[in-house]
Formats: structure tokens, C-alpha cells, sequence
């Protein structure tokens, strides 16, 4: 007889009583668990899958285009994402070190380019060029960096996000 | 397709080809992070390995709650066949990939 929330009781469970079996049985799990047989309906389903995406090469967006996207309902050709190989080219170098550039960064940010950020640019990276004050802001990280140093390549760069303490958040350090 | 492996500690891992301006070559292996929301971060050895520009700074809160600066670099990952330009953080700690 398979199992179901129904022979289980879990259905009689208020939510809050659902969430703490879940973790109950999270925590009941071992630390590793190395499966000695991969079901063939699973080994059959994967390879259905890559067939499927091999039969189409390009189709598919990737992340860092799309979540913009999402983000403001807007389709996804907007998004600039960068192709082009840097194999060869020379990258200009970013001089100051990581103190400098935060201290002028977060001044330059805070007088000149907070005071003049629209509600619309909430959570948008905000690329700084702490030697002449110049910014440019956009929802794609790289983006807003090469469209300043596209400026002035010379541009010594700090990246903010605009309504955010820092530009990125790190789930954890190990 | 992208493949990858989950490991002993439950960690979602994927092999990423990492190139250099100078068109030196690496595999790396990064820990999908599902609380990271820049592109890559790598140790500061593999950067200097590959040769990566520094290509400005930023900064992060961690998990803890603290703010850390970091230096971010120009490079290029092998993603799904095609080779694409991104940012790379160091922040001394294993390689992770965004899944934000």
C-alpha cells in the first residue's frame, strides 16, 4: 500500500504542524547518502530531456538575461548581454585600491547620485567613475560597467546597487 | 545542458571552462548558491592563474550580516557551448555560481 497524506494523518495537520514535520523529516535524513541504483524511469526521463534540448541548439535564454526581464514585465531583447569574446583584447585595469574605491565610491554615490536616482531605478546596479563622478546605472551588473567605460575606459569603477546597502548579497562564506 | 553533481554535503556542483584575456584555460568547480545574487566568485589563486584583469570593486553583505569589499574581474566562463562574458568576484572562499 503506497503511502498518502490521507493514511499518514498529515491532512488532519495544521499548517504550521505540516512545516515542523517537514523539517523533522529533513533532519531525520543521514549527512550522506550515496544511491546505489538510479531508477531506469529516471535514466529514461533524463535522457528524454537532453534529447529534447540537443534536437534545439540556441533555444533557451540564459538567467542573466532573463531575470530582468522578469523583473519589469518587459520581453527579454532589451537585455544586453555580452557575447563578444575578450580573447586578445587588451581589459583596462581598474588602479585605486579596494579602499580607495569604496570611500570615494560610496561618497560620490551618496552626495551626487542618490539625490538624482528616479523610484524606477530601485535595486539597479549603479557602476561609478570615482575619478570624475560620472555613473551609469542599469539592471544588468556588467552592462552599466561597459556602458561607463565605453565612456571612458580608463574609468576607475565601483559597483552599487541603487536602495540596497551593497551591490550583491553572499548567501555564505565556507 | 548544463550537468552537474550534488555532493556529500548536499552541495549542487557544476564544471565550468574559465578563460583569461590571454587566452589561458581552466576547469573549475563551482557550488550553485541559491543565496548569491553576483555571476561567479573564485579563489584569488585561479584569478591569478588565469590572468584576470582587475576590472573594478564592489561589495557584498554576507550571510552574517557583515559587508565585505571585494575586487571584481573580467573573464569569460563556457556556458551551454558559448563562451560569455562575466564578472568574476574574489572573495577567498571556494568558486560559486548564482543561481539567482
Amino acid at each position: 500500500m503506497s503511502l498518502t497524506v490521507e493514511s499518514l494523518g498529515i491532512d488532519k495537520l495544521s499548517i504550521e504542524e505540516r512545516l515542523q514535520l517537514i523539517d523533522l523529516i529533513w533532519d531525520s535524513l543521514p549527512q550522506s547518502f550515496e544511491p546505489t541504483e538510479i531508477p531506469e524511469w529516471h535514466i529514461a526521463e533524463l535522457e528524454k530531456r537532453r534529447a529534447a534540448v540537443d534536437a534545439q541548439p540556441g533555444v533557451g535564454i540564459l538567467w542573466r538575461g532573463m531575470i530582468p526581464g522578469l523583473r519589469d514585465n518587459t520581453t527579454c531583447d532589451r537585455i544586453n548581454v555580452p557575447s563578444e569574446p575578450l580573447g586578445g583584447k587588451i581589459v583596462p585595469e581598474t588602479k585605486r585600491t579596494l579602499d580607495e574605491l569604496a570611500k570615494l565610491g560610496g561618497e560620490i554615490f551618496d552626495q551626487q547620485i542618490r539625490p538624482m536616482l528616479r523610484t524606477e531605478d530601485h535595486g539597479k546596479f549603479v557602476a561609478i567613475d570615482v575619478e570624475t563622478g560620472a555613473y551609469e546605472v542599469d539592471e544588468d551588473d556588467y552592462t552599466a560597467v561597459a556602458r561607463l567605460r565605453s565612456r571612458n575606459p580608463e574609468a576607475d569603477v565601483w559597483l552599487m546597487r541603487a536602495g540596497y546597502p551593497t551591490a550583491y548579497r553572499i548567501g555564505a562564506i565556507r | 545542458m548544463i550537468c552537474g553533481v550534488v555532493n556529500a554535503q548536499h552541495e549542487a556542483l557544476v564544471r565550468l571552462k574559465m578563460r583569461g584575456p590571454g587566452g589561458i584555460e581552466s576547469d573549475v568547480d563551482f557550488i550553485v548558491d541559491s543565496g548569491f545574487t553576483a555571476s561567479l566568485t573564485l579563489p584569488r589563486g585561479v584569478v591569478t592563474a588565469l590572468g584576470l584583469p582587475r576590472h573594478s570593486g564592489s561589495n557584498a553583505v554576507l550571510a552574517d550580516g557583515i559587508v565585505r569589499q571585494f575586487d571584481v574581474f573580467a573573464a569569460e566562463v563556457e556556458w551551454d557551448g558559448t563562451w560569455r562574458r562575466v564578472f568574476v568576484s574574489v572573495i577567498d572562499a571556494e568558486s560559486e555560481l548564482s543561481l539567482t
